[in-house]
């Protein structure tokens, strides 16, 4: 097969673009990075990006290499969150929500800090 | 334009160009070859001021710090390696810092030095909580430029200059015997790696987003790299000539910080002798805070956490949290009884066995033009972007084994 004359598609390209980056919400506050990115459907049909998925719990799936499968093994086990694409505003180049941090996701160990460190005087 | 700015930009950068590496490598670098280690402090200034000048211009064009970048673009699992190394050696060079305030503060005190430990880690976790970042640079940069007496006692103790202008031109002097060789070419990449330091790069690109740097703040970028920190560089030289001209002649490695002092002394007194263990204060204090954050900002840029000094504590709790962390890790490390010296020693040779990973992405980014636009790199930085890459690469290639044929340059 001759490979030179294969082009992506510029949807494709984009998807590395995605990948590792910032997430920021509309407040400006960044809340994770992406993780991942699902797609749907099968050989043959078009593929369809629906979500980027943010958590350090999905790291195990995307690599398979003896750092991350050791790193992932110290860190709390957090169920990654999907996110729909509809959710991005812009990429430019960081990924800009149109909703907040809170809409999405806060864990409850940072929950327990913010409450901590907002109860030192100078901390809120 | 804002000159004022720029002004204050690169007298940020000179007061805050010595931490306790260039303090105890160069001294040494002076007492054990005289002045011909002073070259390496050329390419060092060099190499920090070109790749901190493209770092902040990524972060004001791009928005985007340094570990952001070393994970987009180093892929994750080499990302997360280079995170790991880089929380070790930053949380060594940290310990290192906060052992440097520890020693001051019992020169100027006399209180026990375990005692000055908890001090130290105290009055920085205290700054760090109070001050906003623009002041946390401000005020220890500007203190930092105490150390400028070092300049004069320099100039007092008459250096023979003809000497001097020869120890700029690269050399390898050849009366050194093997053992003596392998010492001097680990003081190389020491007196280097001790200025290019990781750290410095992750704190001055976040600096950058901390400021909320834009394209129009580029020249305040490019004057405060460029200018400050070769201007910072003669601090580094001066330390040169004071251990060339006071140790070398006695056949002294000075091991303890307060050797440096021991010039000012020498020259202007008790006056002399303040003014310089103020500037080692308020420089190791600044690199102290620097250190913890960078440490914390890494972490954060790695793990997509909100960060930042612009904020309050409570808005960014696992950031605020890692610099706490760190912080008190250092204190323990120093309670152990290790010296500070020996961990700089330490922190600076495995920093540069670091360094490619951390400063190759910037170079890529820096010429990219789907984040940089029209402000990617010119001709003239990007042959020295690559110039610097082989010479950081060739260092981190020897620096291990220089460590051990040399005994830690002690041969």
């Amino acid at each position: 097969m001759n490979t030179k004359k294969y082009k992506q598609p510029e949807e494709l390209l984009l998807l590395p673009r995605l990948l590792d980056c910032q997430i920021m919400d509309k407040d400006g506050m960044r809340c994770g990075k992406v993780d991942d990115i699902a797609i749907e459907g099968k050989p043959g049909q078009k593929l369809i990006a629906t979500n980027i998925i943010v958590g350090v719990g999905n790291w195990h799936k995307r690599k398979r290499d003896i750092f991350s499968r050791l790193f992932v093994w110290f860190i709390p086990h957090t169920t990654p969150r999907q996110l729909p694409l509809a959710k991005i505003k812009r990429v430019d180049p960081l990924i800009e929500l149109i909703c907040s941090k809170e809409e999405i996701y806060i864990s409850s160990l940072e929950k327990k800090i913010t409450s901590v460190l907002s109860h030192i005087p100078g901390g809120k | 334009m804002n000159f004022l700015d720029i002004f204050l930009g690169v007298l940020t950068a000179v007061g805050g160009f010595i931490d306790i590496s260039n303090l105890v490598f160069n001294t040494q670098a002076g007492a054990i070859f005289h002045y011909s280690l002073l070259w390496p402090i050329v390419i060092g200034a060099i190499g920090i001021a070109l790749y901190s000048e493209m770092a902040g211009r990524i972060a004001a064009v791009a928005k985007k710090p340094d570990f952001d970048l070393i994970r987009e673009r180093m892929g994750f699992p080499l990302g997360m390696t280079t995170l790991i190394a880089s929380l070790f050696i930053t949380i060594m060079t940290c310990a290192a810092e906060i052992g440097g305030i520890a020693i001051v503060l019992r020169l100027l005190s006399a209180l026990p030095y375990f005692f000055t430990i908890l001090i130290a880690g105290l009055i920085i976790l205290l700054v760090l909580w109070l001050l906003k970042f623009k002041w946390l640079e401000r005020v220890f940069g500007f203190l930092g430029l105490f150390l400028l007496v070092l300049i004069l006692v320099a100039f007092n103790l008459h250096p023979n200059l003809k000497l001097v202008g020869e120890g700029f031109i690269p050399q390898i002097p050849s009366h050194l015997s093997p053992p003596h060789l392998f010492s001097y070419l680990y003081f190389v990449i020491g007196v280097i790696s001790s200025i290019i330091m990781p750290y410095n790069v992750f704190f001055y690109s976040s600096g950058g987003i901390e400021e909320h740097w834009t394209a129009k703040d580029l020249l305040t970028n490019r004057v405060s790299t460029y200018v400050g920190y070769i201007f910072g560089s003669v601090l580094a030289v001066a330390l040169t000539i004071i251990g060339a001209i006071i140790f070398h002649p006695l056949g002294i490695q000075p091991q303890l910080l307060n050797s440096v002092a021991l010039g000012s002394t020498i020259v202007f007194g008790k006056i002399g002798l303040i003014m310089v263990l103020l500037g080692i204060l308020f420089a190791v204090g600044g690199a102290a805070v620097e250190t913890s954050l960078a440490g914390a900002y890494s972490l954060s840029q790695f793990f997509g956490w909100h960060w930042g000094r612009y904020e309050k504590p409570s808005k960014t709790p696992f950031f605020t949290l890692t610099w706490i962390i760190i912080i008190v890790i250092a204190v323990l490390i120093l309670f152990s009884g290790i010296n500070p010296v020996s961990i700089t020693q330490y922190a600076v040779i495995f920093s540069i066995v670091a360094l490619p990973f951390t400063y190759i992405p910037i170079y890529l980014v820096s010429n990219d033009k789907f984040y940089m636009g029209k402000y990617v790199n010119g001709r003239i930085t990007n042959t020295l972007g690559i110039v610097y890459l082989i010479i950081i690469v060739i260092c981190a290639v020897t620096a291990l084994p220089l460590f051990f044929l040399s005994q830690g340059g002690s041969t």
